[in-house]
């Protein structure tokens, strides 16, 4: 199963970051990709993503649910789309004025192109992760 | 219990990497080759004393770089050697063009014959790249049914790029991109490379796009030398396997495919050894396997139609020489010079190639062939003695059959046209050539088994890729006798040193034997 991992500082206290990474549309805003944020519920969500494979842009609809809130330290959700189910973690360490973020993509592909997406996947989670540590460090530090 | 796991028919690049792959994961396996030296199409010879032959495959680049880490090949002696400039064509105008590494420096090249071209290029290679981050996440892995692929191709700009791979010919595509006639030649080389179609004949370019899916030293699309010789990969992908704790020897033929209770459990070599094992993979092309290993009334009669339709056409021959100096080429002056570095190509334009093709079709050596020259020694100084040099060239067309005549009479017929054609651009080859060998398509089938001459077990056009590779509905590397496997360039992903087929079959080997295969 492809997984990217990725552990950052964000010069900002624990409770500004729990705050901005528990706001669906604001974490979702920093994924790559993410068109659009629909917010259903406080647990629910769908993610209007444009995926690019290459030569081609896909559209991809996710619909997230938050199935872990443990303030101000972990998160969890999880998204399924036509071909893919994803799980986040988020994991937050407060050390004073800087928060130590360590987020975990586990993606598992499903359907007729399973292998091909796992591939895809495995060479593209790292690039993901790291835009969306960039993502977070940007829209909390400036 | 059957003393071996696995039993792998041909000791080729493919079968080395999957015997391998299952090795390492813990399977017991044993390699036949029936040639005194493992590597099939990937060895390198000494025909003559000193001088180190790449006698079939000639150049590296599109070995998967996961396999390459996977089996630690640098450990075993696996090296490359990136050459610059890629490509250097000389015109009978007396003008030349160089492909570099470097994108600026091919840019300044081309604006010598159109600077709109020049413009264009970056873009070019872009959508190249975009293509390979679109081809290589379905290289190592079972191909996906054909019309689920196309799927993914939803949209305007999708369906252009559908177009564009898999239905236009070179030519048409690249007339789109470019203007220089001068530049479409150097670039239409890749599209026809063991081909049996001009660059006029539609599915064309998607044999660019084959060609254009090397990985080397951190660059993309690109071509290099194995230090040492081909050979080099094959032994190296031996040495990898023997360490995971796989059997090879070489030397053993096999003679049949043994089927008991409609399922493969082994083999019988030439010298009548039974070799038992709970699976079988055969690196051999379909035609091989089923025609010539596999007991006829072991599969259905309709699977052996499909096989005996598998195209499997030579398009080419090699003339591998021994040198005593560099030729010089009129239109780029010293010897060495930096042309000497990589590929020479004679090919004056995409016209020349098609009439090329067209004599061909109807049964002749071209008598203008299209020729792709290596100096490897020029780099690396171990393929021959102090002061001498290699060459090798791959020429197009040398169809399978001639019209009127065999390949063993034409021998040396085809070796003066290869010459007279090199003089033409180096007047001073014939002075240089000291010893030369022509290696037909009808060598590469009686050596190597390629059915045809045809180096990539079938050819690489569209009716014979992905889901109808080696033919529709048994795509997926598991045969119709249970236990029997296909593994060489015949599967997905196809032909050239890539090692993907051999990659995919191990796992789907693996699969079975661990009863995991997914439904």
């Amino acid at each position: 199963m492809p997984e990217g991992t990725v552990s950052f500082d964000v010069r900002a206290p624990g409770d500004r970051v729990w705050a901005f990474l528990s706001d669906m549309r604001k974490v979702g805003s920093c994924v790559p990709g993410v068109q659009s944020v629909d917010i259903h519920d406080e647990r629910r969500a769908t993610w209007n993503l444009r995926m690019k494979i290459g030569p081609l842009s896909q559209a991809i609809r996710v619909e997230t649910e938050n199935i872990e809130m443990i303030p101000p330290s972990r998160a969890k959700f999880r998204g399924v789309a036509d071909n893919v189910d994803m799980t986040g973690t988020i994991v937050l360490e407060p050390k004073g004025e800087v928060t130590t973020v360590t987020y975990t993509m586990n993606v598992q592909t499903k359907g007729p192109l399973a292998r091909i997406l796992d591939n895809f996947m495995r060479a593209k989670l790292s690039q993901q992760t790291q835009e969306f540590a960039e993502n977070v460090k940007r829209s909390l530090e400036t | 219990m059957p003393e071996f796991d696995v039993v792998i028919v041909g000791g080729g690049h493919n079968g080395l990497v999957t015997a391998g792959y299952l090795a390492k994961a813990g399977a017991r396996v044993i390699v036949l080759e029936k040639r005194p030296l493992v590597g099939g199409a990937c060895v390198t010879e000494s025909p003559w004393p000193g001088f180190r032959i790449n006698t079939f495959a000639y150049v590296c680049g599109l070995l998967r770089p996961q396999i390459v880490e996977d089996l630690q090949l640098p450990k075993f002696g696996y090296e490359t050697i990136l050459y610059d400039p890629q490509y250097a064509v000389p015109f009978p105008d007396g003008r030349r063009l160089l492909m570099w590494l470097d994108e600026g420096k091919t840019q300044e090249e081309i604006a010598a014959f159109s600077k709109a071209d020049a413009k264009a290029y970056p873009k070019y290679i872009q959508f190249w790249n975009d293509v390979l981050d679109l081809i290589e996440p379905t290289m190592l892995a079972p191909p996906v049914p054909i019309a689920d692929l196309f799927g993914m191709f939803t949209g305007p700009e999708a369906e252009r790029l559908l177009r564009d791979l898999f239905l236009v010919s070179a030519k048409d595509f690249l007339d789109e991109w470019f203007e220089s006639d001068h530049l479409k030649a150097a670039l239409v080389t890749q599209a026809i490379i063991g081909t049996f179609n001009g660059p006029y004949s539609p599915g064309t370019a998607y044999v660019l796009g084959h060609h254009n899916i090397g990985i080397l030293e951190g660059h993309r699309e690109v071509w290099g030398y194995a230090k040492g010789g081909m050979g080099r990969i094959a032994d190296a992908l031996a040495a990898s396997a023997q360490h995971f704790g796989a059997v090879v020897r070489t030397g053993a033929g096999v003679r049949r495919v043994l089927v008991e209770g409609g399922r493969a459990v082994g083999v019988e070599t030439e010298a009548g050894e039974t070799i038992r094992a709970r699976a079988v993979v055969s690196s051999l092309d379909p035609k091989q396997t089923f025609l010539r290993l596999v007991p006829r009334d072991a599969v259905p009669g309709e699977f052996l139609d499909g096989v005996r339709k598998v195209r499997t056409r030579g398009a080419a021959l090699k003339f591998n020489a021994a040198l005593d100096g560099l030729p010089e080429y009129t239109a780029m002056p010293g010897a060495p010079g930096p042309h000497h570095n990589g590929t020479i190509d004679i090919i004056p334009s995409m016209e020349y190639v098609e009439r090329a093709y067209d004599e061909a079709k109807y049964g002749a050596f071209s008598s203008h062939p299209f020729i792709e020259t290596q100096y490897q020694s020029v780099l690396d100084p171990s393929v021959a003695p102090p002061g001498k040099h290699t060459m090798t060239c791959f020429v197009q067309y040398a169809p399978t059959e001639l019209r009127g005549t065999t390949w063993d009479e034409y021998r040396p017929k085809a070796a003066e046209i290869v010459l007279d054609t090199i003089e033409a651009f180096a007047p001073n080859v014939r002075q240089v050539v000291k010893h030369w060998e022509v290696v037909t398509p009808t060598d590469m089938e009686r050596v190597l088994g390629l059915t045809g001459g045809n180096i990539f077990q079938g050819d690489i056009t569209p009716d014979q890729i992905f889901s109808f590779r080696p033919l529709p509905g048994w795509a997926n590397y598991r045969m119709p006798v249970p236990g029997l496997y296909l593994g060489g360039s015949a599967t997905h992903p196809g032909g050239g040193v890539l090692g993907a087929p051999g990659y995919n079959a191990a796992h789907v080997v693996l699969e079975d034997l661990r009863g995991t295969a997914k439904a």
